[in-house]
């Protein structure tokens, strides 16, 4: 994600990350709100319950118009509630897998708007839908 | 100075810390090496260990070692792969409950196969056996991605 603070630069950007990400740092390039740490609850149904709840409290503060993520943690809750709300979503599946999906990439991939890759390898993976324009490295 | 980093997963990854002191104790690694351990708990008088630190001190221990040993996590294999050096990784494996899962080793398969690093998942003496005659291939990834979203926004075309 940090390889996208040009685009945080150039538009008015939110960024929600996870609380123990200690690299994350985008003072100066947009407003950053940590999320809860949904790993504690070994529930998963309330776990993704929450956390749909919590974007759902998150959209409303921003009304984002666009969402990015490159996945994992709350980000499929948060595509599911940008979907019922008309953002646009663009998902960069993950650069550290190669040759296999995630499960993130899995599901978003059958609702988002655009879906981008980091590696030629996983055009074939994910078929049609997937672009590839290089690396965020 | 060999710089070694874990990363900050919460996950043990005591396997790649005891491969190093293996060839520090018997010397085939002479050079004095720092490592970053993260969460895995580990003691050693061979070298130094650091548990976490600030991205700025780990940039900078990157610039300056001479060969980097690392957990096959993107960050730390982008950011040596930029600075130019030599770069060993180790992929972390759900078999020794390294990972929750062996998807590290994808991208230690991909860049070793380019010719960016050398793969010491399975043995971290033949990797390093194979230095002296490893030149890595210079940073030249197609980096277009942030252009393209930019030029969607700019043009409404999502």
């Amino acid at each position: 994600m940090m390889e996208l603070k040009t685009l945080m630069a150039k538009y008015n950007s939110f960024v929600l990350t996870e609380k123990q990400n200690a690299d994350a740092d985008f003072s100066g390039f947009a407003k950053t709100k940590s999320m809860y740490n949904y790993m504690v609850m070994k529930h998963k149904k309330l776990r993704f319950l929450k956390a749909l709840w919590d974007c759902n409290k998150y959209w409303h503060e921003v009304k984002p118009k666009y969402i990015i993520s490159t996945g994992a943690a709350f980000s499929l809750p948060m595509y599911i509630v940008g979907k019922l709300h008309r953002s646009k979503l663009i998902y960069i599946e993950t650069r550290a897998k190669v040759y296999t999906p995630t499960r993130t990439g899995k599901q978003v991939s059958k609702f988002c708007d655009k879906l981008i890759v980091q590696w030629p390898e996983m055009l074939e993976v994910y078929g049609s839908k997937a672009e590839y324009y290089g690396i965020l490295a | 100075m060999i710089f070694a980093t874990l990363g900050t997963q919460k996950f043990q990854f005591l396997r790649m810390l005891k491969m190093i002191d293996e060839l520090v104790s018997d010397g085939t690694i002479e050079e004095p090496v720092v490592a970053q351990i993260g969460y895995t708990d580990y003691k050693t008088d061979n070298y130094k260990c650091l548990s976490i630190i600030p991205e700025q001190e780990f940039q900078k221990y990157v610039a300056e070692a001479s060969v980097i040993i690392t957990h096959s996590g993107s960050g730390a294999l982008f950011s040596s792969i930029k600075q130019g050096k030599k770069i060993i990784a180790v992929a972390r494996l759900k078999k020794y409950n390294e990972m929750v899962d062996d998807h590290q080793t994808e991208l230690v398969k991909k860049l070793t196969s380019e010719g960016y690093i050398i793969d010491g998942t399975a043995s971290l003496r033949e990797a390093w056996n194979q230095l002296d005659s490893f030149t890595p291939r210079k940073y030249d990834f197609l980096n277009t991605i942030v252009e393209v979203i930019s030029n969607w926004i700019d043009n409404d075309l999502i």
